[in-house]
């Protein structure tokens, strides 16, 4: 194998979060009688989602965050950061896209999914958010059997 | 509320994964349309009372459609898909065009080859492939005599095939000016000049000098900001239009047009409603292919929220869009009241037309370049664009040798207009105002579940639109 791209990385607990029950149930979503979706449900599906290069999760490597995510139930946005662990990061498109495929497969066709790298996180932040950006690309890169493989290994749960 | 509106006219479920593109026929009968599934449908429509749709392609299951369509003189309509190619390309495809004749389809797929197909003894059949490009294909684009075809895709490249007889394909040029994938080609209606649209926010502009394809302009710089997705020629050919994911559509125009513009005011209005026929003798509409001279004369800016993936200026001179807001916008040039009281017009003309007074019989002779319309009239009628009204044909027989006889109940205005030498214009309903400024005429929020892949209008019934989504529908609009 090839040398690691950040051989020590910073490991971190797996939070445990507690749901807050908040009264902000939309008019809209009330009326449809389901919970509007919120950052904590985004955070959980991607959270475990398996670095790449280590044996960790996402969340244990601080890449994504619950604060790193943004929805917008009723117009259907959601939106997510994700910090490599290091500027130079190869892995940052791949991690990008198991993020997408992740939330792709999780949440309703209605929403609308951005995945960008934190602001200066990444010394090719504009390309790679580019290429995220761009569904075409995506489609193209999903129908790439080894590429598919890869991101359905950063998918697979932690036995 | 909006001066014109679109109006669902049919929704049409089939594919089973996005629908990437669709594209009318030349004559505007037929809809392709291609998905990630890796098929192509092709779409067609039936009258109440006609029976049974004939089966024009006996290579699938004919599948029937339950649309929304209204009803009008000849009973309601039904679109339903006719035709499903399939068993050709591996991965997805991506973009599909039909041969000026209408006798062909091209398809272009993510698998890095692009298929001609053509319709023999009712089945649509594979007699081409054309190979070279390093992986994803994203357009191909048939020049209109029908002698080129052009392709481009993730390699960057811009390809350049030459039509020889028995069906073989020569590439003649490779460009590879652009430093990222090409997302889109198009041939301008003269035919001398193409232009390529890509992810490295450039578009550009290629014509023949004789020896091989040049680029004749990069419109970047004060252009896009971000990946142009599509790009359209007005239907004169002197304008082009892009859409991008930097959120706006621009409209270009040639310098020297637009210097001579006061002196060519009447030429020019005489020429907006031209529905995409050009005058051999002024291909270019103002342009000169080796120095078209494109500038940035308007920018659309604050109508889409999401990357504007595709965009298609109509015979009508009306611009429509879709994008990945679900959104389909249409945009129009000086006082949509105007072309409310067009669009009247020619609805009060639709319902006044006789019926079963004219015969038209259309036939592809082998070797015939276009259709050949035999028109019989009995009794005096006049001529006009009968949208999807009574000039539509179905086709009643075909014979062995791939032609195909259509009958028409009405008066059938749009087969000779665009099935003939294309000199007729018969379905001139202009609803722009050349010269004037460009506004949204209306926006059609949530045309779809999910983004907008392409819109496409109809090149004979100028109010119908078709578009395609990820929510693996294609839909048809009239505007009204």
């Amino acid at each position: 194998m090839s040398e690691l791209i950040n051989p020590n990385p910073i490991v971190h607990e797996r939070k445990s979060t507690v749901r807050i029950k908040s009264g902000q149930r939309t008019e809209a979503s009330a009326a449809e009688g389901r919970e509007p979706i919120d950052a904590l449900e985004i955070f959980d599906h991607i959270r475990d989602i398996n670095d790449p290069e280590h044996p960790y999760t996402l969340e244990q490597l601080n890449v994504v965050s619950e604060e790193q995510i943004e929805v917008d139930d009723g117009r259907g946005r959601v939106s997510v950061q994700f910090t490599p662990t290091v500027a130079h990061c190869s892995m940052a498109t791949l991690i990008g896209l198991s993020l997408r495929v992740k939330l792709m497969r999780s949440l309703p066709p209605r929403f609308k999914i951005d995945i960008k790298l934190s602001p200066g996180s990444h010394s090719s932040e504009a390309a790679v958010n580019k290429q995220l950006a761009d569904k075409e690309r995506v489609a193209a890169a999903l129908e790439n059997p080894n590429l598919l493989s890869m991101v359905n290994r950063c998918l697979t749960p932690p036995h | 509320m909006d001066c014109v509106s679109l109006e669902l006219v049919a929704s049409l479920p089939g594919h089973e994964d996005r629908v990437w593109s669709v594209a009318w026929s030349p004559r505007g009968d037929l809809l392709a349309s291609c998905s990630g599934d890796k098929t192509v449908r092709i779409w067609t429509r039936r009258f109440g009372a006609t029976g049974p749709p004939a089966a024009i392609t006996g290579n699938s299951d004919v599948n029937h459609i339950q649309s929304t369509g209204s009803t009008n003189a000849s009973g309601a309509q039904q679109w339903y898909c006719c035709a499903i190619l399939d068993q050709c390309h591996s991965r997805t495809i991506r973009n599909i065009a039909w041969s000026p004749n209408g006798r062909a389809l091209a398809t272009a797929s993510f698998d890095a080859t692009v298929a001609i197909w053509e319709l023999s003894g009712g089945v649509w059949e594979q007699v081409a492939e054309l190979e070279g490009h390093e992986n994803e294909v994203k357009c191909v684009a048939w020049n209109p005599d029908g002698r080129l075809i052009a392709t481009c895709g993730r390699d960057r490249s811009v390809w350049i095939w030459e039509s020889l007889p028995g069906r073989e394909f020569e590439c003649v040029d490779v460009k590879q000016g652009h430093t990222q994938d090409v997302k889109a080609v198009r041939w301008h209606p003269g035919g001398e000049l193409l232009v390529s649209a890509s992810y490295d926010d450039t578009i550009k502009l290629w014509n023949y000098d004789g020896d091989e394809w040049v680029c004749s302009q990069t419109l970047g710089g004060c252009g896009h900001t971000s990946t142009v997705w599509d790009v359209s020629w007005a239907p004169d050919g002197r304008r082009l239009a892009s859409c991008s994911d930097d959120l706006t559509i621009k409209l270009w125009e040639s310098g020297a047009a637009g210097a001579g513009a006061g002196a060519e005011a009447g030429r020019s209005s005489a020429v907006s409603g031209d529905s995409g026929g050009h005058d051999g003798g002024d291909g270019g509409g103002g342009l000169v292919p080796s120095r078209p001279d494109l500038r940035c004369a308007t920018t659309l800016s604050g109508y889409h929220q999401r990357t504007i993936f595709s965009l298609d200026w109509g015979p009508t001179g009306l611009i429509a869009s879709g994008d990945g807001d679900d959104c389909i916008c249409v945009f129009g040039q000086g006082d949509p009241e105007l072309a409310r009281v067009a669009l009247r017009a020619s609805e009060e003309e639709e319902k006044q037309v006789p019926v079963a007074t004219t015969t038209t019989t259309v036939s592809w002779d082998d070797g015939a370049e276009r259709p050949v319309v035999h028109q019989q009239q009995q009794g005096k009628v006049e001529l006009k664009d009968q949208d999807m009204g009574g000039g539509a044909g179905d086709i009643t027989d075909v014979d062995p040798d791939g032609g195909v006889r259509v009958k028409c109940p009405g008066s059938d205005a749009e087969v000779s207009a665009l099935g003939g030498g294309g000199k007729e214009r018969l379905n001139g309903l202009s609803l722009g105002q050349e010269g004037q400024s460009w506004g949204l005429w209306t926006r059609m929020v949530g045309a779809h579940d999910a983004d907008v892949n392409c819109v496409r209008w109809n090149p004979a019934h100028p109010r119908l639109l078709a578009s395609c989504s990820d929510d693996k529908l294609v839909k048809l609009w009239r505007l009204r």
